[in-house]
């Protein structure tokens, strides 16, 4: 071979191979000076988008089979990501749950049983944690909780509404921008949050980000903006049979502020959910544009399900499926393997900030109750919990007893405070919790082993 | 005696009081019955027919029946405290039948207090502002036929719908009733929490 050849590392390679190696690695060094963050991105520790809207359903999206719905934001988190089809909510309550989400606690754990019951400034949130670890972190949107506003550690940007008890408006809905009350005259609410998340991500930062975003939408007076008024009033409803259009005035529902008829509303909320879809568009959309989507995981979830006529029951609390169940979707391009998967496995709100917290690559405190969902994000065979607590604390003037029940995969059994009996489902064979077994020989059967679970369950055994 | 009082006989109590309560009472009691038994019915288009007819019975006689109880109270002779109490037995009725309800879920104070709350307010006080537009109602009609120069609008019942109308306002309109609502419930924290 002529003279050019020269050694580098015992390896003979030629001069032109030589130059190229150098001049790559002398690249890559300057690149990674410049640009740490696309050519480290799977290193980094995630961005991390939490959307939590109110009152949305586990099955007012199209890709849960909606009959007429359209959410094609919604639907394309859950195809570039996965969709968890058996999540719920430890209390079906506002409050109780955005308090479990922030915590991974049980209502009964972090205090917030209701709506009156008050936030503890000593409970700590996930924010928090990932702030010590390094993150940017920002809260934006519905707070909600009884008592004043909190002094949220952990949150450099703290953006909320406390108008009508915290409920805020779909219109017009002055803010708190970190503590200073804001008029917002012409905006609408879940557009309006939407462009504030928008400018917190879009900044320029050498820190990961952390945004929880929790909409008022989709809780009533379930408004849609005005272009989507009207967008469902011709269409077919497939209302539950137990249903009819005076359930929202009777028995005390009309304290759900649903002062109109059921097919009405419903056609509202559908078009509100609708609404809430567009402005997830528009979020994930600038993710994109900004290159950050593969290194951000984006949690789409809810506080809670919500009743159309079922049992003859509208608003939630009560610890049927259509109460306690949400839609619950994980997109984390580049980290889940055969994105647009269906997980059976059961996950609750009280797990969504072990799971940040897990995917942050940081401890996870011992006195959170709930569990990261991590493990089975790419492996639903994973061991996995078998049942979980369901609780409920009186919420006055509200007309549902306290309770405290078990879910299985398979059954679920609720044991009420007062005259109103207990309950046991098979969910296998009734799915609409008709059939109320526990005077059945197999109620009869299955009874001393869910009892004896539901005591463990209490007593802060995971099962 | 004057014009009006030739003109109105006054009718035994069961006419003037009991038979006026009766029909909106009884149109209460039957439709809430049907309503809460249409579902039985195996046709869902008749299940859903007959909750919708009879929950606008029941919604009406609760809320609108001194219209029919007031007038004919009055032209069978009854006293203004007969016509009064005649309008406020359903609604009367019907807030009991709420207190015993909620009586499953709440402890005795509570259940109690409940009461106060802006739907049973907003009954009683529109069935007083109703009886008050009836009782001008009346009047004309009495007016008009005997010639008598009655007195129509006088403070009392233009006062009583003022007052339902502010009452109707507040629990219903503004806001949705939301305001009138988180009032009731801090006054609840005051007393019980």
């Amino acid at each position: 071979m002529p003279n050019n050849k020269i050694n580098i590392i015992e390896k003979p390679v030629t001069r032109r191979e030589a130059i190229k190696t150098v001049g790559g690695a002398l690249a890559v060094s300057l690149a990674s000076q410049a640009f740490p963050n696309l050519l480290f991105a799977k290193e980094q520790r995630p961005n991390i988008v939490f959307i939590l809207s109110d009152d949305h359903r586990w099955d007012c999206l199209s890709c849960m089979g909606h009959p007429f719905i359209k959410t094609p934001n919604m639907d394309s988190l859950a195809r570039e990501g996965v969709l968890f089809e058996n999540a719920f909510v430890t209390t079906s309550l506002c409050s109780p749950s955005r308090a479990s989400f922030l915590t991974g606690q049980y209502a009964h754990t972090h205090g917030v049983k209701n709506n009156i019951t008050t936030w503890n400034d000593s409970n700590v949130t996930f924010l928090e944690i990932l702030k010590d670890a390094g993150y940017d972190t920002a809260f934006i949107g519905k707070w909600h909780m009884p008592g004043r506003l909190p002094h949220l550690r952990g949150v450099d940007e703290f953006i909320t509404f406390t108008i009508q008890q915290g409920q805020g408006r779909y219109f017009d809905c002055p803010l708190i921008i970190n503590g200073k009350e804001t008029p917002r005259p012409g905006k609408y609410i879940t557009e309006d949050l939407t462009d504030f998340a928008l400018e917190f991500i879009s900044r320029k930062r050498d820190n990961p980000f952390c945004l929880y975003l929790s909409h008022k939408a989709v809780h009533h007076q379930f408004l849609p903006p005005p272009e989507l008024r009207g967008l469902y009033k011709d269409v077919k409803l497939h209302l539950p049979k137990d249903a009819d259009p005076w359930c929202t005035w009777v028995d005390g529902a009309l304290w759900y502020g649903t002062i109109s008829k059921l097919d009405y509303l419903y056609r509202r909320y559908c078009e509100t959910i609708v609404a809430l879809d567009q402005q997830i568009g528009r979020l994930v959309k600038r993710l994109d544009q900004l290159g950050l989507s593969d290194n951000t995981v984006i949690i789409y979830t809810t506080d809670n399900g919500y009743f159309w006529g079922e049992h003859h029951l509208v608003d939630k609390r009560w610890p049927y499926e259509e109460s306690i169940r949400i839609p619950f979707i994980v997109r984390y391009p580049g980290h889940i393997k055969n994105p647009g998967r269906r997980i059976p496995n059961m996950v609750l709100n009280i797990d969504v900030a072990p799971t940040l917290l897990d995917l942050a690559e940081v401890d996870i405190p011992k006195n959170m109750e709930g569990i990261s969902i991590k493990p089975i994000l790419n492996n639903s065979g994973a061991p996995w919990r078998k049942a979980w607590l369901y609780e409920y604390f009186e919420d006055y003037p509200y007309q549902v007893p306290e309770m405290n029940g078990i879910r299985t995969d398979r059954y679920k059994y609720i044991e009420y405070k007062g005259k109103k009996k207990a309950e046991l489902f098979d969910l296998s064979n009734d799915p609409h919790e008709y059939h109320n077994i526990i005077k059945t020989p197999k109620g009869m059967e299955r009874l001393p082993e869910l009892r004896k679970m539901l005591a463990q369950l209490k007593q802060g055994v995971r099962l | 005696m004057n014009g009006s009082n030739a003109y109105i006989k006054k009718a035994p109590f069961m006419k003037r009081f009991v038979y006026p309560t009766s029909i909106v009472l009884i149109t209460w009691i039957v439709s809430t019955f049907v309503y809460w038994n249409s579902s039985k019915v195996g046709s869902a288009g008749l299940h859903y027919f007959l909750a919708d007819a009879s929950g606008i019975l029941m919604f009406l006689s609760i809320g609108f029946g001194s219209i029919l109880i007031y007038p004919m109270a009055y032209f069978r002779g009854a006293s203004t405290a007969e016509r009064i109490a005649a309008s406020l037995v359903t609604p009367i009725i019907w807030i009991i039948k709420e207190e015993i309800r909620v009586s499953e879920f709440f402890t005795l104070g509570k259940t109690l207090y409940y009461a106060l709350n802006q739907l049973h307010v907003m009954v009683i006080l529109g069935s007083f502002g109703l009886m008050a537009a009836c009782e001008i109602a009346c009047r004309m009609i009495v007016r008009k036929r005997t010639g008598d120069q009655i007195k129509i609008v006088t403070a009392l019942p233009v006062s009583a719908m003022v007052i339902a109308l502010i009452a109707f306002y507040c629990s219903l309109l503004w806001e949705g009733g939301v305001h009138w609502f988180y009032f009731f419930v801090r006054i609840y924290r005051a007393i019980f929490l």
